[in-house]
């Protein structure tokens, strides 16, 4: 034939095919597909892997923020309650000082009234001495009684001016 | 079913059943005919009935051209 | 003139006879042992590949996988994930073979190593190794010719790969339903044409796969072979590159078209728009469930 197509060699041909496709089929294919499924697999399972930790990653990324969010808070809450708790000493130290400063100075008048009271008292009463002992004296007689002294007591606390 | 398989990022290869199936078509008419023609051939050779089948022959190729190119355009997608 | 145009002619040559089958012997083309070295080639690719597979491959278990991933890819995306996983051994199988026979023709000593035809003077030898030059350079018989340049070849895989469309049609659809593709009588006349039409296209498919294959693979080796004797030397370096490309583009084509008519084939004739749902099992078992009456509304 013109063509060339030949029996024989046709046969050969087809043959030569049919035994490649055979051989690759019973041994070359399955490992090949296996291998191929194995590796989408491997891939897939990465991918999803690398998906996983980028979650988590994000996740506490999210929340090392939150919790940083909540630590300033707190801080800012703490600082601010020093201040106040601090303002608070203060006026009241203040306070206080103020208060004992006070009470000092009453209590130092006080005294200083008692003293001056005692003092008048301890005057009146030398000043009546005094003045029994200047009438004895022009009496000459003894006029230390009890009534006597009264009444001079009552004269020197009448005149005031002492 | 299909959906599932859109969500997996591929090379759309697809594209070339399209092309492929267009090139075809040229060849489908062609070589139709040119069997038509050798069937019709060989009959009036062997019933010597010339140029009967022939011409049926080529006829028939034809038709079996023009319906395998209905085919091919509309298997497309 | 420094060699001459070889004779290159459409029937390939027989090298030598085996004594074996017919009476005259069982004959060798120049074809048949380039498609012999071609299929122990890939067998050492898929040796050396998955001797010890790793799972980062490298070298050539990563070219031979990246290749068959994307065949696998192509397969599932054409034919649905069962179907596509079913046909990619055919499909993977004509690839690669077609692909490795058709770049047989850019190998060096193709087609110009060979037996000095008997009665020629002139040719120049060096010990047992004879060179031909000049207007005797074309009285050769070649040893190695690629094998995509044989029709022998390209019809035997054309016939397999539509017999076994074939074959998974008539097991997807069952006999009956695949033998009334052809015998429709069932419609009348139009019935009846449509099936010797049928018929007539599976032929046609059978020659058009392999005479387009042929037709490449033939008039590109003839152009490589026209264009080393025109320009000779790097001039024809161009044209080696263009049939890379026609050698993958036509081993691509075969592959396809294999893949496309089989999911044709396994999709029922009698419901084409079903072809949009190439899952086997899952496009019939809806028909049997009662349809739901938001639907039908």
């Amino acid at each position: 034939m013109g063509l060339g197509i030949n029996v024989w060699m046709f046969v050969s041909q087809l043959v030569s095919f049919l035994i490649l496709f055979l051989v690759l089929q019973r041994w070359g294919f399955p490992i090949l597909i296996k291998t191929l499924d194995n590796r989408a697999h491997t891939i897939q399972e990465g991918v999803e892997n690398a998906e996983r930790a980028r979650k988590e990653l994000a996740d506490a990324q999210q929340r090392i923020e939150g919790l940083m969010l909540q630590a300033r808070q707190e801080a800012q809450q703490t600082l601010a309650q020093a201040i106040k708790a601090g303002e608070h000493l203060r006026t009241e130290i203040e306070q206080e000082a103020r208060d004992r400063a006070r009470q000092i100075v009453d209590q130092a008048e006080q005294r200083i009234q008692q003293e001056v009271a005692q003092a008048r008292i301890e005057l009146r009463e030398q000043v009546a001495n005094l003045a029994i002992l200047a009438a004895e004296h022009v009496i000459g007689t003894n006029l230390d009684t009890a009534t006597n002294r009264r009444l001079v007591s009552e004269f020197v606390a009448q005149s005031r001016g002492l | 079913m299909k959906n599932h398989d859109d969500e997996k990022p591929k090379p759309n290869t697809n594209d070339w059943a399209p092309l492929i199936l267009l090139g075809q078509v040229g060849f489908t008419i062609v070589f139709s005919m040119l069997v038509g023609l050798g069937i019709g051939l060989f009959i009036d050779h062997q019933f010597h009935t010339t140029p009967i089948a022939t011409i049926i022959g080529l006829l028939l190729g034809l038709a079996a051209g023009v319906y395998g190119v209905y085919r091919l355009v509309s298997s497309l997608p | 003139m420094l060699w001459q145009l070889p004779h290159i002619g459409v029937p390939v040559d027989t090298l030598f006879y085996i004594p074996f089958g017919n009476p005259n012997g069982f004959p060798v083309s120049n074809t048949l042992i380039i498609t012999w070295v071609t299929i122990l080639v890939i067998f050492a690719f898929f040796f050396v590949a998955f001797r010890k597979p790793k799972l980062v491959p490298r070298g050539i278990q990563n070219l031979v996988e990246w290749t068959f991933q994307l065949l696998l890819n192509l397969c599932e995306e054409v034919a649905g994930k069962e179907d596509g996983r079913r046909f990619f051994p055919w499909v993977a199988t004509i690839f690669m073979f077609v692909l490795l026979a058709n770049w047989w023709e850019i190998v060096p000593g193709v087609e110009s190593l060979g037996t000095v035809e008997p009665g020629v003077h002139g040719a120049q030898h060096l010990g047992p190794i004879y060179f031909l030059f000049g207007t005797n350079s074309n009285h050769l018989t070649a040893w190695l010719r690629p094998p995509s340049t044989d029709l022998n070849l390209t019809l035997a895989i054309a016939i397999i790969s539509v017999v076994i469309t074939q074959i998974y049609g008539f097991r997807k659809l069952g006999a009956f339903q695949h033998i009334t593709k052809y015998l429709n009588y069932h419609e009348g006349v139009m019935g009846i044409l449509v099936g010797i039409l049928e018929f007539v296209l599976e032929l046609a498919r059978i020659i058009s796969f392999s005479f387009r294959l042929f037709g490449n693979l033939f008039a590109g080796d003839v152009l490589l072979l026209v264009m080393a004797f025109l320009v000779p030397f790097a001039g024809a370096t161009a044209f080696y590159f263009l049939e890379l490309f026609v050698g993958f583009i036509q081993a691509f084509v075969f592959a396809m078209l294999t893949l496309v008519f089989m999911t044709l084939a396994v999709t029922s004739h009698e419901h084409p728009e079903e072809h949009d749902a190439p899952t086997s099992g899952h496009a019939a078992a809806p028909a049997h469930e009662p349809i739901p009456a938001s639907t039908a509304a």
